[in-house]
């Protein structure tokens, strides 16, 4: 019996190196996905100027230049200057690095918390299910930037507290799925064997549940990215995310609207960035769903 | 039904006392003195009048009452209608609510209709042109729409349509009964922007509603007896499909709202988003609480609806 038991342990549970042959397949899988792999230098472009942001911009992003002001595009400044002066791609450059905060941020708290919330709500079950479950209904009644408005109204201006905000209200989306996941794998054969050869229950979580539960988790984390990026941008057109002069593209938008006759440039080339990144994150969000979760398709 | 309507309008009550809890202890998180904001800086009072002045105006907005009565006191007339008043205007909120509300509900309307428009149909003919030139245009047109800032996407609309062709006005707004062509004018360019942004995410999931239930054996079926190809997709398909669309459109309803708070500050329309925002740059916080409230009851009631279209959908539901 505990032979049978661990053999079927040593199947199921996916030892390690049967895990790299399988990402090694999904890294295969994703370089034949074209507009995966599109999205993917799209993203690694933003991630690259995030990183070597103080070599890539060619001027300093906060420098008032009181001589020239709303500077078309040219050699000088390729994307033109801002209302003070300032050189909008060295501030687009260093933009990157509060959207890319941004999607992190909101889609790791989301995603962590969210897994082990489902955890608990499915292995656990009774009393504790129905509680969990019901307060991530109650999240889904908030609208989200909404919400957000709320706290910043409250707590100030202040991109961390508006992006936890969004964080929590997406919390759902990742316990729900975990739960159902974790519903029917408690009840799978491999648990039981684990039982068997008495595993206790953070063994049966780890080793066995949780790691079934990643490629759905995954799935909607890649597609969530692109929303967060634009949650941020929202607020701070609105004033209500990273503070001046600290360059971020929904304030640089902001600030573009009010030379939009004269200095198109500005709003023009804080938006695309913006786009270029959320489809970048859209692209590679659908090719993951693709190829780990073919159930998801289109949503 | 009538028992599931009952108990479902029950639920919300939890949910909306939860709301009236964050919103309240938002409230308390505020730094500063709200009698203070109240008064404003600008004052020729001494320090005896300004002290007697704080009083008054903490008792008139019952600040100087103990945090559990204020509370009550609170959601106690908010069930009745009753908002409290501006600290700024003095102003009765749900005054200044209900002046605004026409606009957001115009914009969210049109919005909305505009998104079913162009969403449901492209959605059909992509299902039912799979991997055909049909559906990679839909596929194109949804992500790209999906990434688009709306911000961004709104200030090509005005730099096109506004600043170049002069068809609509960038900014301002104008109330249906003063002038209807002039009000659809002004509402154009941020409905446009609104509706097709909506669009995308709805025509994705559409596709794959439909998607799903083309391969189901009662699509065969019907078409096995002869029925004509149109009936066969909307009376079979589409009502099959329409479940996860309608729920997608509950759910888009936040998204819309507050989307539509962001163009109102774009295009200047005087509505709830442009009241709250400009409301929450002046530390005026019963406004920001009432249209919040306002906003999140909107939201659930719409998500109520769509629970009872369900019904109407698919009569296997049962609301019992």
């Amino acid at each position: 019996m505990t032979v049978s038991a661990e053999s079927v342990l040593q199947e199921v549970a996916a030892p390690p190196n049967v895990r790299a042959a399988g990402l090694r397949r999904f890294v295969t899988t994703f370089h034949r996905h074209l507009l995966g792999m599109i999205g993917a230098v799209m993203l690694a472009l933003v991630l690259v100027s995030a990183v070597f942001a103080p070599w890539i911009a060619p001027y300093d992003p906060v420098k008032i230049d009181p001589i020239n002001l709303l500077e078309p595009p040219s050699g000088a400044h390729l994307l033109g200057t801002d209302g003070l002066g300032r050189d909008v791609f060295s501030r687009i450059v260093y933009g990157t690095r509060i959207s890319l905060y941004s999607g992190f941020i909101v889609v790791s708290i989301s995603m962590v918390l969210g897994t082990v919330i489902g955890l608990v709500a499915g292995y656990v079950g009774g009393f504790v299910d129905s509680l969990l479950m019901r307060c991530m209904d109650a999240l889904l009644a908030f609208p989200g930037l909404i919400l957000a408005l709320a706290i910043t109204a409250a707590l100030g201006p202040s991109l961390t507290n508006a992006l936890l905000a969004i964080a929590i209200l997406s919390l759902p989306g990742a316990a729900r799925i975990v739960r159902g996941e974790t519903l029917s794998l408690r009840e799978r054969d491999f648990v039981t064997a684990e039982r068997v050869i008495g595993g206790g229950g953070s063994r049966i979580i780890f080793r066995h549940i949780l790691p079934n539960t990643l490629a759905p988790v995954i799935v909607i984390a890649s597609l969530r990215v692109g929303g967060a990026v634009l949650v941020e941008t929202g607020l701070s057109f609105l004033g209500l995310g990273v503070q001046p002069p600290t360059p971020s593209w929904g304030s640089m938008v902001n600030e573009g609207a009010r030379f939009l006759e004269r200095a198109p440039w500005i709003a023009m080339a804080s938006g695309g960035a913006i786009f270029i990144t959320v489809l970048g994150a859209n692209f590679v969000g659908d090719a993951v769903r693709d190829i780990l979760d073919p159930r998801l398709r289109g949503q | 039904m009538t028992t599931y309507i009952i108990r479902r309008l029950l639920m919300m009550v939890p949910v909306m006392l939860l709301v009236t809890m964050v919103l309240f202890a938002l409230r308390e998180a505020t730094p500063g003195d709200p009698a203070v904001v109240a008064i404003g800086l600008e004052t020729d009072l001494n320090r005896d009048e300004y002290q007697e002045t704080l009083r008054r105006v903490r008792a008139l907005y019952d600040l100087d009452k103990p945090l559990p009565l204020q509370y009550a006191l609170w959601v106690g007339r908010a069930f009745t209608g009753d908002l409290g008043r501006s600290y700024r205007s003095n102003q009765p909120v749900r005054e200044a609510i209900v002046e605004r509300m026409a606009v957001t509900m115009e914009l969210g309307m049109a919005s909305l209709i505009l998104s079913w428009i162009i969403a449901i149909p492209a959605g059909v003919i992509a299902a039912k042109n799979r991997n055909k030139i049909q559906d990679v245009l839909a596929n194109f047109f949804g992500l790209l729409g999906l990434s688009v800032p709306n911000i961004w996407l709104a200030f090509v609309l005005i730099l096109l349509f506004s600043v170049k062709l002069g068809w609509f006005p960038p900014s301002g707004y104008v109330p249906f009964s003063k002038d209807p062509l002039d009000n659809i004018k002004s509402l154009m360019l941020p409905v446009i922007t609104l509706g097709t942004s909506a669009a995308a995410g709805l025509m994705r999931l559409t596709r794959s509603a439909l998607l799903e239930v083309i391969g189901q054996d009662y699509m065969r079926t019907a078409q096995a007896k002869g029925l004509r190809a149109r009936v066969v997709l909307w009376r079979h398909g589409m009502r099959n499909a329409m479940i996860p669309i309608v729920t997608l459109i509950g759910l888009e309803l936040g998204g819309l709202l507050g989307g539509a708070f962001i163009m109102e500050q774009i295009f200047s329309l005087p509505g709830m988003g442009k009241l709250a925002v400009d409301a929450i740059y002046a530390r005026d916080y019963p406004i920001v609480q009432g249209v919040l409230l306002l906003a999140t009851l909107m939201y659930l009631f719409a998500n109520f609806a769509v629970d009872l279209v369900y019904g109407v959908l698919d009569p296997r539901i049962r609301y019992g």
